[in-house]
C-alpha cells in the first residue's frame, strides 16, 4: 500500500514482521515487530542494530512501553482494524502527550482520507493509504479545516489559546 | 403467493425506488421487475440490481415481498413497506400517496 | 445568547465546504455508500424511509429570532414547509435532497447553526435545561458550561469514532429538566460551601435496549477541571467500551460491567496526566462566554402585574392556559412561557414554516428576541413581561400555538416512529394523535393533572418511554404493531425507570389501555395527589390488576 508522509507518497523502507517470521538476518534492517512479540522478546530486540518499529493492535495498551523501550523505537504503527474503530486515536495521543514519543506514528489498516486530519491532530505523521493516484487529494484533506477547539500533541494553536492570548505568549516564550 | 422485488432509496434525493431491470430504477412500484418467492430467485434478482454502477443511483438495495391487489397492482406485504410506498400515514398530503390511494400513478 | 466569533464561524463554514466535497465524491463514485454514510451522519444527514432527513443542532435549546427565521426559510425553501422539534432540542427536516444539503448547511452557517455531530458515534449536541438563565430557582447558568462543552466536543480529533454515540446533558437547577441521570454523562452545576462552582458528574445513564440510571463519578468537580475530566472519562470509554456488539457499546454497559468505583479509578488515573494541562478552563474564557449570557435589558417591574392578575380572574380560558404554560422568572414582573407544539390531534413537535416565522416575530415583540426548545418537543419564550402575557396568548391562539396542555396527558412526547424513521418497528405519531383526541377535553386533562406520556416507535427509545409517567413502546409482532406499556417512570431529579403493567396490546387497544390506567389513578388518588405520586404510593399492583381484568391483550 502507498505510504503518505509529509504530504507525499514515499517509499516504505520498513519491513513488517509477523509473529512467526524469523528475525531479520541483517541486523541493520528497519523492521516493524508485532507489539506482543516485542514485549515477549524485549532482550533480544535490544540487540537489534537497525531502526526498530512496533505494530500495535487496536486493543493493546501502549502504556506498557517504558522510557527505555521508547528510546529504542523509532516508529509505532497503530492499526485501524475498521475505519470506525477509533481506539488508535487515543493510543497516538498517549504516545505523544503522556509518553513523550517523538518518532513516527504510522496509521495502518482501514485508513480513510476523511480521517487524516483527526489522525494528524492526534499525533500520526505517516499513513498507509489505499491509493497512490490521489496523492494531491489526500494531501489536500489535511488542509480542509484550519481551526480547532482542542489542544493536542500536533502543536497547532487551539481556539481557546488564540482567544485568550495564551498562544502568543507560548510562542514568545519559545523564541 | 407473494413475489419479490428490489427496492432502495435514490441517491440524489432519497426517494423510494424499485429495480426495473436493465440497470433502471423507477419510482412507481408497478414498473418493478418481479421474481418468484424463494431465496435463490431473490438473490439472483438482488445480484442483478447490484451490478454496474448501481451505487450512483440506488442506496442499499434489498428485497421485499409484494402481492397483487384486486386490480392487479403491486402491494407490499409488510406494513413498513406500505408506508414507504405511500408516504407518512399522518401526512396524507406528502409522499407517493398524493399520486393516488395506492401510492402509484393512476 | 452566544454569538460566533471568527473562529467559530470559520470552523462551521469550512465544515460545510468539506461536506460539499464529500457529497460530490459520493456522487462521482469516488467513495461508496459504506464510506460516505459515517461522513453524512456526522453532518446530521440520515436516510429515512421516504427521503433524507437532516438534523440541525440547536445547542442547549437556545435560539434567536433570527435563527428561527432561518429555520423557517429552510423549511419553506428546501423542505415541505415544516420541521420537527425533537426530544434532544434539535430540529429535523424530513425531505431535503442530498444535492441541496450542502447549500442548506451554508445557509445555516450564516445563522450560526450546523448539523455537526447530530448523528454518528461521536459526542452529540449538548442538551440542557431549557430555562437556563431565567428560572427563579437556578443556582448556575447551564448555558455557559454547555457552550464550553459544545466547543470542546466539536470535531474532537480523538473522540469522533467512539464505540457508540455519546450524549451530554447539563443542568444548573435543583429541579432537573435536562434528564441528566439518563444521559451518557449528566452534569449538575452546584456550589460548594465556599460558593465555588463545580459539577456533579453522572456517568452511564441511558435508555434504549438496556436502560440505566446514571451513577455519580464525581460529587464536586471544580469548574476549571471540567474539560480535562471529561476528556479522561471519554478516553477510558473510547479505549475500553465494547465494539463487538452495538447494543452493548454505550458507556452505560462499560460502567455496569466494571462498576462505578473501577471506572472512577481508571478515569482518575487517566486524569493524572491531563489535569492542570492545556484543557484547564481559563477564567477569562469562562467570562467571555458568560458575557454573552448576561441578563438582557430587563425593565424594573413590580413582582406582580395587576393587569395580568385581573385577566387571570376574568378569563377562564386564559387562566387554564397560564396555569400550565407559565413558570416563575428570576426577574420580577417577567414570566417564562411554554408554547405547546401539541395541538389536539396534531403531530407532536411539528411546526410549520409560518408558525416558525410567527414565533420569531413574537419573540422579537415579547421575549427580547429569544426562544428555547424544550426536550418535551415544545418551545419556550423565556423573557415575557407579565403585562404582555394576555396579548401574547391571543396571538399564539391565532397561530394554533396556545393549547393549554403543557405537562398534561395530551402533551405527548413521541418520536417520528414508522411514519418516517428507518429504525422504527411501529408507528408512534398516530398513537399520540388518538390519545390526544381521546383526552381532548381540557377540563378533563386539567382534572387528571400532570402526567407525562412518552411514545417510542422502537427500542432505541428516542421518546424516552422508560422515564415517562406512562411509557409506550411500539414493537413488531409478526408484522403487526403492538405496544408495551410501562408506568411510574420519571426523568427528573428523582429519575426512575417505569415498570410494565401487562402484556403488549394491539394498535387498536392502546387507548383503552391508557384509559384503564388513568381511570385507576382517578379512582385511587388522594385529594391533590398527582399521577406519579399515586403510582409511587400504591405501587404498580392495582394498575396491573385493572389491566388484567380488562383482557387488554385479547383482540378488540
Amino acid at each position: 500500500m502507498p505510504l503518505l508522509e509529509n504530504g507525499h507518497i514515499v517509499e516504505d523502507t520498513w519491513q513488517t514482521l509477523t509473529e512467526e517470521d524469523p528475525s531479520p538476518a541483517n541486523p541493520a534492517a528497519a523492521v516493524i515487530v508485532p507489539f506482543a512479540r516485542y514485549l515477549a522478546e524485549r532482550e533480544a530486540w535490544a540487540a537489534h542494530e537497525g531502526p526498530l518499529g512496533l505494530a500495535v493492535k487496536a486493543g493493546e495498551d501502549v502504556e506498557q512501553l517504558t522510557a527505555e523501550d521508547l528510546s529504542r523505537v523509532s516508529l509505532v504503527a497503530l492499526d485501524f482494524p475498521k475505519f470506525n474503530d477509533g481506539r488508535a486515536f487515543s493510543s497516538a495521543r498517549i504516545l505523544r502527550e503522556r509518553l513523550g514519543f517523538t518518532g513516527r506514528i504510522r496509521a495502518t489498516g482501514e485508513v480513510l482520507r476523511d480521517q487524516l486530519l483527526f489522525m494528524q491532530r492526534c499525533g500520526f505523521d505517516s499513513y498507509l493509504i489505499p491509493r497512490a493516484d490521489a496523492e494531491e487529494a489526500w494531501a489536500a484533506a489535511l488542509k480542509e479545516l484550519s481551526v480547532w477547539y482542542q489542544p493536542t500533541a500536533d502543536g497547532r494553536p487551539w481556539i481557546t489559546a488564540l482567544r485568550t492570548g495564551r498562544w502568543e505568549r507560548q510562542e514568545q516564550a519559545a523564541e | 403467493m407473494a413475489e419479490q422485488i428490489v427496492t432502495a432509496n435514490r441517491l440524489n434525493d432519497g426517494i423510494v425506488v424499485y429495480f426495473a431491470g436493465d440497470a433502471r430504477w423507477v419510482a412507481d412500484i408497478n414498473e418493478a421487475r418481479l421474481c418468484p418467492a424463494g431465496k435463490d430467485a431473490g438473490e439472483a434478482l438482488l445480484a442483478e440490481a447490484k451490478t454496474g454502477s448501481y451505487q450512483a443511483t440506488a442506496v442499499d438495495p434489498y428485497l421485499m415481498d409484494v402481492v397483487r391487489d384486486a386490480e392487479g397492482r403491486l402491494e407490499p406485504t409488510k406494513y413498513r413497506e406500505k408506508i414507504r410506498t405511500l408516504g407518512p400515514s399522518v401526512r396524507l398530503d406528502l409522499g407517493k400517496q398524493v399520486w393516488g390511494p395506492k401510492g402509484h400513478a393512476a | 445568547m452566544y454569538r460566533y466569533d471568527e473562529f467559530d464561524r470559520t470552523l462551521v463554514l469550512e465544515r460545510a465546504r468539506q461536506f460539499r466535497n464529500q457529497v460530490a465524491r459520493r456522487q462521482s463514485g469516488e467513495i461508496t455508500e459504506d464510506q460516505f454514510k459515517p461522513l453524512r451522519l456526522m453532518n446530521g444527514v440520515y436516510l429515512q424511509l421516504h427521503a433524507y432527513m437532516l438534523r440541525i443542532n440547536i445547542p442547549y435549546g437556545t435560539l434567536s429570532s433570527r435563527q428561527m427565521r432561518t429555520l423557517a426559510h429552510v423549511a419553506r425553501t428546501y423542505d415541505k414547509g415544516y420541521g420537527h422539534f425533537t426530544t434532544r432540542q434539535n430540529i429535523q427536516y424530513n425531505w431535503p435532497t442530498l444535492e441541496e444539503i450542502p447549500e442548506i448547511l451554508e445557509v445555516l452557517a450564516e445563522a450560526e447553526m450546523h448539523g455537526i455531530q447530530s448523528s454518528g458515534n461521536c459526542i452529540r449536541n449538548v442538551t440542557a435545561d431549557q430555562y437556563g438563565g431565567v428560572v427563579a430557582e437556578e443556582v448556575e447558568d447551564p448555558r455557559v458550561w454547555s457552550e464550553l462543552v459544545r466547543q470542546w466536543s466539536t470535531l474532537h480529533p480523538e473522540f469522533s469514532f467512539l464505540p457508540r454515540k455519546f450524549k451530554i446533558a447539563v443542568t444548573g437547577s435543583p429541579s432537573d429538566r435536562a434528564a441528566v441521570k439518563v444521559h451518557d454523562i449528566g452534569l449538575r452545576a452546584h456550589k460548594n460551601a465556599e460558593g465555588k462552582i463545580g459539577f456533579e458528574i453522572i456517568v452511564g445513564g441511558g435508555l434504549g435496549r438496556t436502560p440505566y440510571i446514571g451513577k455519580t463519578i464525581a460529587e464536586f468537580m471544580p469548574a476549571e477541571h471540567l474539560l480535562s475530566y471529561l476528556e479522561a472519562i471519554l478516553r477510558v470509554y473510547n479505549r475500553y467500551g465494547r465494539r463487538d456488539n452495538k447494543y452493548k457499546a454505550r458507556i452505560k454497559i462499560l460502567v455496569d460491567d466494571i462498576g462505578i468505583e473501577e471506572y472512577r479509578r481508571q478515569a482518575d488515573e487517566e486524569w493524572e496526566s491531563l489535569k492542570d494541562g492545556a484543557l484547564t478552563v481559563p477564567q477569562e474564557e469562562v467570562e467571555r462566554i458568560r458575557a454573552y449570557f448576561a441578563p438582557p435589558a430587563y425593565e424594573t417591574l413590580p413582582a406582580r402585574d395587576s393587569g395580568y392578575e385581573a385577566k387571570l380572574f376574568e378569563d377562564a380560558e386564559f387562566r387554564a392556559w397560564a396555569k400550565v404554560a407559565i413558570t416563575a422568572h428570576r426577574q420580577p414582573g417577567y414570566a417564562i412561557v411554554d408554547i405547546s407544539l401539541k395541538p389536539i390531534g396534531g403531530i407532536p413537535g411539528d411546526a410549520s414554516a409560518d408558525q416558525m416565522d410567527a414565533l420569531a416575530d413574537l419573540a422579537d415583540e415579547y421575549s427580547l428576541s429569544e426562544l428555547r426548545v424544550a426536550h418535551e418537543q415544545n418551545l419556550v419564550l423565556p423573557n415575557v413581561r407579565q403585562s404582555d402575557l394576555y396579548a401574547l396568548w391571543q396571538k399564539l391562539k391565532a397561530h394554533d400555538l396556545a393549547t393549554a396542555n403543557i405537562g398534561l396527558i395530551s402533551d405527548v412526547i413521541a418520536c417520528p416512529g414508522m411514519d418516517y424513521c428507518a429504525l422504527a418497528t411501529a408507528r408512534s405519531i398516530p398513537v399520540a394523535q388518538r390519545l390526544s383526541k381521546h383526552f381532548a377535553s381540557l377540563e378533563k386533562q386539567h382534572d387528571i393533572g400532570r402526567l407525562h406520556v412518552n411514545i417510542s416507535g422502537c427500542i432505541n427509545a428516542c421518546a424516552h418511554h422508560h422515564v415517562g409517567h406512562i411509557g409506550i413502546l411500539g414493537v413488531d409482532k409478526r408484522g403487526e404493531e403492538f405496544y408495551q406499556i410501562t408506568i411510574g417512570g420519571r426523568a427528573d431529579e428523582f429519575a426512575k425507570l417505569g415498570d410494565r403493567v401487562g402484556p403488549a396490546v394491539s394498535y387498536d387497544r392502546v387507548i383503552d389501555a391508557i384509559d384503564v390506567i388513568v381511570n385507576t389513578y382517578l379512582k385511587l388518588r388522594q385529594p391533590g395527589e398527582k399521577f406519579i405520586a399515586t403510582v409511587e404510593r400504591l405501587g404498580i399492583g392495582p394498575f396491573k390488576e385493572a389491566f388484567a381484568e380488562e383482557n387488554l391483550d385479547a383482540a378488540a
